[in-house]
């Protein structure tokens, strides 16, 4: 399609008291709970999309999967994540996060979110920490609490960097798609919040069906980024997450495995998990282990792998169907494009590429208990924030509202910080390269093909779906060489328009956080998450030695990524290894 | 393949640019009418096709994961959503799931 000449016409100075960076599941009830602690605080959301409908929540939710129905406490739930994530977690995140869920639950149900209840008025559940709802639209009524909260949002707005004086964050650049703009934000405290990152990896599907998978592909790491780039703290990168989903269409296999009893089984018709794992519990063991299994299983030469449907009702396979519509309506889309009736032929399953992502592992910034990063005035929450591995919606919710009170007491107690000329100058220049280069030269690089050398080189060396997720160190040192050359590569980046231009900073996005990857993955020297993080040189979990988090540091001179060990402080008692 | 616009339907109002989560549709400057940039990039997440109020956007999986031709239209009505799925046998089903509506979205 023929496009005028695009190029950022012009910048804009915003003064805020707070920022936050991503307008999702975090950053939306950050924006509210800032607002309704201090009405007289100017926030701004800064959003790659437009609120209404961007980020995890676009499509819709079908349930919260972080509650604490009558019965539970934050200990036990602290108990069954630290289980989850193989004897290692932050506990002390994971208690206070878990104490906040259940009020937020409570606030977006009062704005408006259907949630299911049994005939006594209790929500329904769904599985141990579950509740039904019918979520198409949970994503609008989040972003409706915000228009009410009176926070103004930069929609189609790319972050690109944390404007820094000294080691403080003082605001972040943006430049927006539509209106052509390259903004500066001032803030006293900034909040980053803009999920995890997928497509650093060779997807399950090629071509043109290279989008359909389940974690948003949108997605692409520039908070992570970002903070790598500013030399924050960064934690436990290597725990990537690997979905057990839907094979081919990628949907999530919750509904199918809580919602409708459905267990995995192999090609010979042998459920693996009650036989083969049932030392780690069955069909209800740790993550990992349930995409882990079906992996062997096919690479033994057992599979295909399926979740079992073939004991519901004709009945029930409407209730699937319908269940799906409210978060994944593509689901019951294949199903019928492909002839699939679930109670007559189970439903095969595959696990996603691999992502990084805080809310159902555990990568991404090292905060402290107020969810404050190593950086002065820079507060994360949801996918971005490090140290709990099982927070999904509500405990995004819960973060966002953790660090909402801590950036408002920061920005009552701060002035604005100063910013540079030269850091907006060169920021400005680095932005607008790709578009500024010269389209006609051979040397010219397209974002989608530096994004397809990063997907497959990431598959072959650091453990991709290629390779049955297994690494060792000689093939990750591989991969760290050829991140290099590839960083190299993006100086040629060229960019049409605007839209490309995002698309060339988020492929620069995802190498920065691949290379952080990396480092890590070659670092743990033990087998801590099966699957997830399978050394083939070092097969063992080693609680002797990797009873620790690996945590790292860009050097803002150098560039080199430091990495190094901190403790792991066990907080509430028991076998870290049962539920 | 994944969206098909029907530039006969479309009124050109805009709302699928704004909505799309991968800010992928753009405006033809020439014929004033919604186009994605690159059908590959599309997430199938229906935001667009839910939103359009003509009605001229619709889903197609792409073939490599879905052979047979099947539509799914989502018809947004007060306080619920009503989808209709039809599958490669061209056999129909309705559902009627509750939902709250924002600001006539």
């Amino acid at each position: 399609m023929a496009q005028p000449k695009q190029k950022i016409a012009e910048q804009e100075q915003i003064d805020a008291d707070i920022l936050i960076i991503g307008g999702g599941t975090a950053g939306c009830m950050a924006a509210v709970e800032a607002r309704q602690l201090n009405p007289k605080l100017k926030v701004v959301i800064m959003e790659k999309a437009h609120i209404d409908r961007s980020g995890c929540l676009a499509g819709g939710m079908n349930a919260i999967n972080v509650y604490l129905h009558p019965g539970e406490t934050p200990e036990s739930f602290t108990r069954y994540v630290r289980w989850q994530a193989m004897g290692l977690c932050r506990e002390d995140l994971t208690l206070s996060m878990i104490k906040e869920v259940n009020p937020a639950v409570k606030r977006v149900e009062e704005w408006g979110l259907p949630v299911l209840k049994d005939e006594k008025g209790n929500y329904s559940r769904r599985g141990k920490w579950n509740v039904k709802i019918n979520g198409e639209a949970l994503k609008l009524i989040l972003a409706e609490a915000v228009a009410k909260s009176k926070t103004p949002v930069l929609n189609h707005t790319v972050a690109t960097n944390f404007i820094l004086e000294g080691n403080r964050v003082v605001g972040a650049f943006g430049f927006s798609i539509h209106n052509k703009k390259f903004y500066i934000v001032r803030a006293k405290a900034t909040i980053v919040a803009t999920g995890g990152t997928s497509g650093i990896y060779r997807p399950n599907n090629p071509g043109d069906a290279h989008h359909t998978m389940w974690y948003s592909p949108f997605n692409t790491g520039a908070g992570y980024a970002m903070g790598i780039r500013a030399g924050a703290e960064m934690t436990s990168f290597e725990m990537r997450f690997i979905a057990l989903r839907v094979k081919d269409i990628i949907a999530p296999t919750g509904t199918l495995a809580l919602g409708f009893g459905a267990p995995q089984v192999n090609a010979k018709g042998e459920q693996y998990m009650k036989t083969r794992y049932a030392h780690l519990g069955g069909e209800g063991a740790p993550t990992p282990i349930r995409v882990y299994a079906p992996t062997q299983e096919v690479k033994e030469g057992r599979g295909p792998c399926y979740l079992d449907t073939r004991h519901l009702s004709p009945e029930r396979v409407r209730e699937l169907k319908a269940s799906y519509l409210d978060m994944y309506p593509q689901m019951p889309l294949y199903l019928a494009a492909n002839r699939i009736d679930p109670s007559k032929q189970p439903i095969e399953i595959a696990g996603t590429e691999p992502y990084v992502v805080g809310g159902h592992c555990q990568a991404g910034y090292w905060v402290d208990k107020n969810r404050g990063t190593t950086l002065e005035g820079l507060f994360a929450a949801g996918d971005i924030a490090g140290g709990v591995p099982y927070k999904f919606v509500s405990g995004c919710w819960a973060e966002g509202v953790i660090a909402a009170r801590a950036a408002v007491e920061f920005a009552g107690a701060n002035k604005h910080g100063k910013i540079g000329t030269t850091q907006v100058k060169r920021e400005m220049e680095r932005v607008h390269a790709p578009l500024a280069r010269d389209k006609k030269v051979a040397t010219g690089v397209r974002p989608r093909e530096i994004e397809e050398e990063l997907q497959k080189m990431m598959d072959e060396y650091a453990g991709g779906i290629g390779t049955f997720y297994e690494m060792d160190e000689k093939r990750l040192l591989v991969a760290r060489r050829m991140l290099q050359k590839l960083k190299e590569q993006t100086k040629h980046l060229i960019a049409e328009n605007l839209h490309e231009l995002m698309l060339a900073h988020d492929v620069i996005d995802r190498i920065d956080v691949a290379q952080v990857l990396v480092e890590h993955l070659i670092f743990r020297r033990e087998t801590r998450w099966p699957g997830y993080q399978t050394r083939l040189d070092h097969p063992k979990l080693d609680d002797d030695n990797w009873l620790c988090f690996v945590n790292s540091r860009r050097e803002l001179k150098t560039g080199e990524i430091k990495v190094f060990k901190v403790p792991y402080e066990q907080v509430v008692p028991g076998d870290r290894y049962k539920p | 393949m994944a969206i098909i616009i029907d530039e006969k339907t479309c009124n050109s109002c805009g709302l699928c640019i704004k909505l799309c989560p991968g800010d992928l549709l753009a405006l033809d400057p020439n014929t004033k009418k919604a186009f994605i940039w690159d059908n590959s990039d599309c997430w199938n997440c229906l935001v667009c096709v839910k939103h359009c109020p003509v009605d001229a956007i619709t889903l197609k999986l792409p073939k490599s994961i879905a052979p047979y031709d099947a539509t799914l239209t989502p018809e947004m009505r007060k306080d619920k959503i009503v989808w209709t799925l039809i599958d490669a046998d061209k056999k129909r089903e309705k559902f009627e799931i509750k939902r709250k509506s924002v600001g006539g979205a």
